[in-house]
């Protein structure tokens, strides 16, 4: 330790003596050019080579030799897939990446005359195309409750285009939450505490932490959208 | 592994000394840092031990000893390169290379590379050299580290 901070003590801290960390008004020419010492490669090589020498901390060869000595972490050869988790009033969904167009700002719908079912809102215009805008939480049968606001999360709605073959339609949800791999090994069974209208859509669970994230089945899915509009 | 000259090589840079050496990336497996070594009685100086590697004994060379005969620093730069080398049988074969000033890579480009023009038998892992960026790196085989009668040591972390 005394042998390192010998060593610190010799090397030249111009960066105190004449850099932006000095008081004096004649400063180094090179500031003129890297404006700030941080970007200096003088300042760059002296912190390589106080690195460099840098005494081993007690305990640190035998820790890193049992980490080593450990079998390598379990590698898991099995097929991943990857899906988008959202929230729609308290259940955090999900469902595969392959499926999602776009994700977009809601936007008000236009409503269809002698449509008049909650599950499907209207039409929405995306990018100069007409898509229907569908209710997640109707059509799940959720209750369209919010989460208590804690302050320090934003919640931002946003709309889902989904797509199969040629049909594309667009999904209100309360929150996309973030994009997530699985294995299937992963998968926990339905719980049956489940709403009804909601177990049909699920096909597995995926935990996360404390948060149970349900798999929705893309193609049932995708019938019950279509269907609602016959 | 011989070294494509028409493209440019990433390399490991560590220090020898007051000099500095590359080892291709393509030549590593992964870098480790320093840990407790099983000692090896009975071998050369530069045998820095055996590793326990995930349950597998690897081969330590400390190169600093093996180039110059001072070892290196137990210091936090300095950390073990695993390379993978070929047996005679073909098969393959773990060595780790302990070196000091092992703190980051460098892309070198094909035009900066120039043969040493010397040769030394002792010292065949000593390749090509590489101006960069106003030093000079020199290249090192890690198949050639182990040669000759020093080979033998390979099998001593075999097992049976």
């Amino acid at each position: 330790m005394q042998e390192s901070a010998n060593f610190i003590a010799a090397i030249d801290d111009c960066w105190n003596q004449i850099g932006v960390w000095s008081n004096t008004e004649n400063r180094c020419p090179k500031l003129q050019e890297v404006v700030h010492c941080r970007n200096c490669p003088v300042f760059a090589a002296s912190a390589r080579k106080i690195f460099e020498s840098r005494s081993l901390p007690p305990n640190y060869l035998e820790e890193w030799c049992r980490h080593y000595a450990a079998p390598p972490p379990l590698r898991r050869t099995l097929e991943h897939s990857s899906v988008l988790v959202f929230r729609v009033g308290h259940e955090a969904l999900a469902l595969p990446i392959g499926v999602i167009d776009e994700i977009c700002q809601p936007e008000m719908a236009h409503r269809i005359p002698h449509y008049n079912t909650n599950i499907l809102r209207g039409i929405v215009n995306i990018h100069g195309q007409l898509r229907l805008c569908f209710s997640m939480s109707e059509l799940l049968g959720i209750d369209d409750a919010k989460p208590e606001a804690d302050g320090k999360h934003r919640v931002f709605p946003r709309m889902m285009v989904i797509r199969r073959n040629e049909s594309r339609f667009a999904l209100l949800v309360d929150e996309v939450l973030s994009s997530r791999r699985y294995s299937h090994e992963d998968i926990l069974p339905v719980p049956t505490s489940l709403s009804r209208a909601l177990v049909k859509f699920v096909r597995g669970i995926l935990q996360e932490g404390e948060q149970s994230i349900g798999l929705l089945n893309e193609t049932l899915l995708f019938q019950a959208l279509e269907k609602s509009l016959k | 592994m011989s070294i494509d000259t028409s493209k440019s090589l990433y390399a490991v840079v560590f220090s020898v000394g007051d000099d500095r050496y590359a080892l291709p990336a393509a030549d590593l497996i992964e870098v480790l840092p320093l840990l407790t070594l099983k000692q090896l009685p009975q071998t050369p100086a530069w045998v820095a031990g055996l590793l326990n590697y995930r349950g597998e004994p690897v081969l330590v060379v400390d190169i600093s000893t093996l180039m110059t005969g001072k070892p290196c620093r137990a210091i936090v730069s300095t950390r073990i390169l695993l390379t993978s080398i070929q047996r005679r049988d073909g098969s393959g074969k773990v060595l780790g290379l302990m070196a000091e000033g092992v703190t980051g890579t460098v892309k070198i480009l094909p035009e900066t590379l120039r043969t040493s023009e010397i040769w030394n038998k002792s010292t065949p892992y000593l390749g090509l050299l590489a101006m960069h960026e106003g030093e000079i790196l020199q290249i090192i085989h890690p198949d050639k580290v182990l040669t000759g009668d020093s080979r033998i040591l390979l099998e001593l972390a075999d097992k049976e």
